[in-house]
């Protein structure tokens, strides 16, 4: 049996102060604003840090959602009342 | 994009005319991507259109000045961004709040799973899911103004933070700190955390 090595992985305790680092500038990674090394740092933190990883995995679907989130368009009849009340407007100017 | 003559119109007459014709093909071409934003930034379908409204109105009156420096729709961006500021003070609504970025980071161990449907569900049935999207505009609408139109402007409608900047008069800096803010702060909400935390008088 070897001695001294650990063959198992055991999950390593982060400090707050480095998660809060990494968190406060986790918006700039998911968008690729950061210079590589920091993207290296971030990543590799990540890869170690469960409560991170779900933390940005949670941010990344909340800004998914944000880009497909759609709204009720404005009929044709809508948008031909809207330009005769903005044309009387102008009239009025 | 508004057409610029190189050529003064001789009479009023038709310089009304060529006014209105620019106008109609703003209107036409950008009415859809305004009432969105409108909705989107206001919530309410009929404040949404008072939004739009006082939009091409102001749009109608500065035709004659864009000089194309930037995009036709930044351009109705800016004017909308400041004629809903316009209508906010109107309304004298709450001042402005600021949102505390060390309130909203989750702390290691408070973190709650989020009740966002993960990637099994498919675009379709994501934008069909009404609770969800419903619980999207709610917490959107509970940020504060100025945060709330980084995010619709950035997340929402495809702007570049540089983009975001020119409309509202930021720096990018500037943007990307108050986006940061928002996203954290409408996570939060759908998380279904309490909301009086991370905001800051």
């Amino acid at each position: 049996m070897t001695t001294g090595r650990r063959t198992t992985r055991t999950p390593r305790r982060h400090s707050a102060v480095h998660c809060r680092k990494i968190l406060r500038t986790i918006s700039e990674y998911l968008d690729n604003d950061l210079p590589k090394s920091m993207c290296a740092e971030i990543r590799k933190h990540l890869g170690a840090c469960v409560k991170c990883e779900r933390v940005v995995h949670s941010l990344k679907r909340t800004i998914n959602l944000c880009k497909k989130a759609d709204v009720a368009r404005l009929t044709a009849a809508g948008k031909t009342r809207l330009r005769k009340e903005i044309l009387s407007a102008v009239s009025r100017l | 994009m508004p057409p610029r003559s190189s050529t003064q119109p001789r009479d009023s007459a038709a310089a009304d005319a060529q006014s209105a014709a620019a106008f109609d093909r703003l209107y036409r071409d950008h009415v859809d991507r305004m009432y969105r934003f409108a909705q989107r930034l206001c919530g309410s379908p009929d404040d949404a259109k008072d939004l739009v409204q006082e939009t091409f109105l102001s749009a109608y009156r500065s035709l004659k000045d864009f000089r194309g420096e930037s995009s036709v729709s930044t351009w109705l961006y800016t004017i909308a961004a400041h004629a809903c500021q316009r209508m906010r003070r109107k309304r004298k609504g709450e001042p402005e709040r600021e949102l505390s970025l060390d309130a909203l980071i989750p702390t290691a161990d408070g973190d709650m799973p989020l009740q966002v449907p993960g990637e099994d569900l498919s675009p379709e049935e994501r934008l069909q899911h009404k609770e969800l999207r419903h619980s999207l505009f709610s917490a959107v609408h509970k940020l504060p103004k100025k945060y709330r139109m980084v995010l619709v402007l950035r997340d929402m409608e495809g702007l570049s933070a540089r983009e975001v900047g020119a409309v509202m008069g930021l720096t990018e800096r500037a943007v990307k700190s108050r986006l940061h803010r928002a996203r954290l702060f409408v996570r939060h909400e759908l998380n279904g955390q309490r909301t009086s935390a991370p905001v800051e008088d």
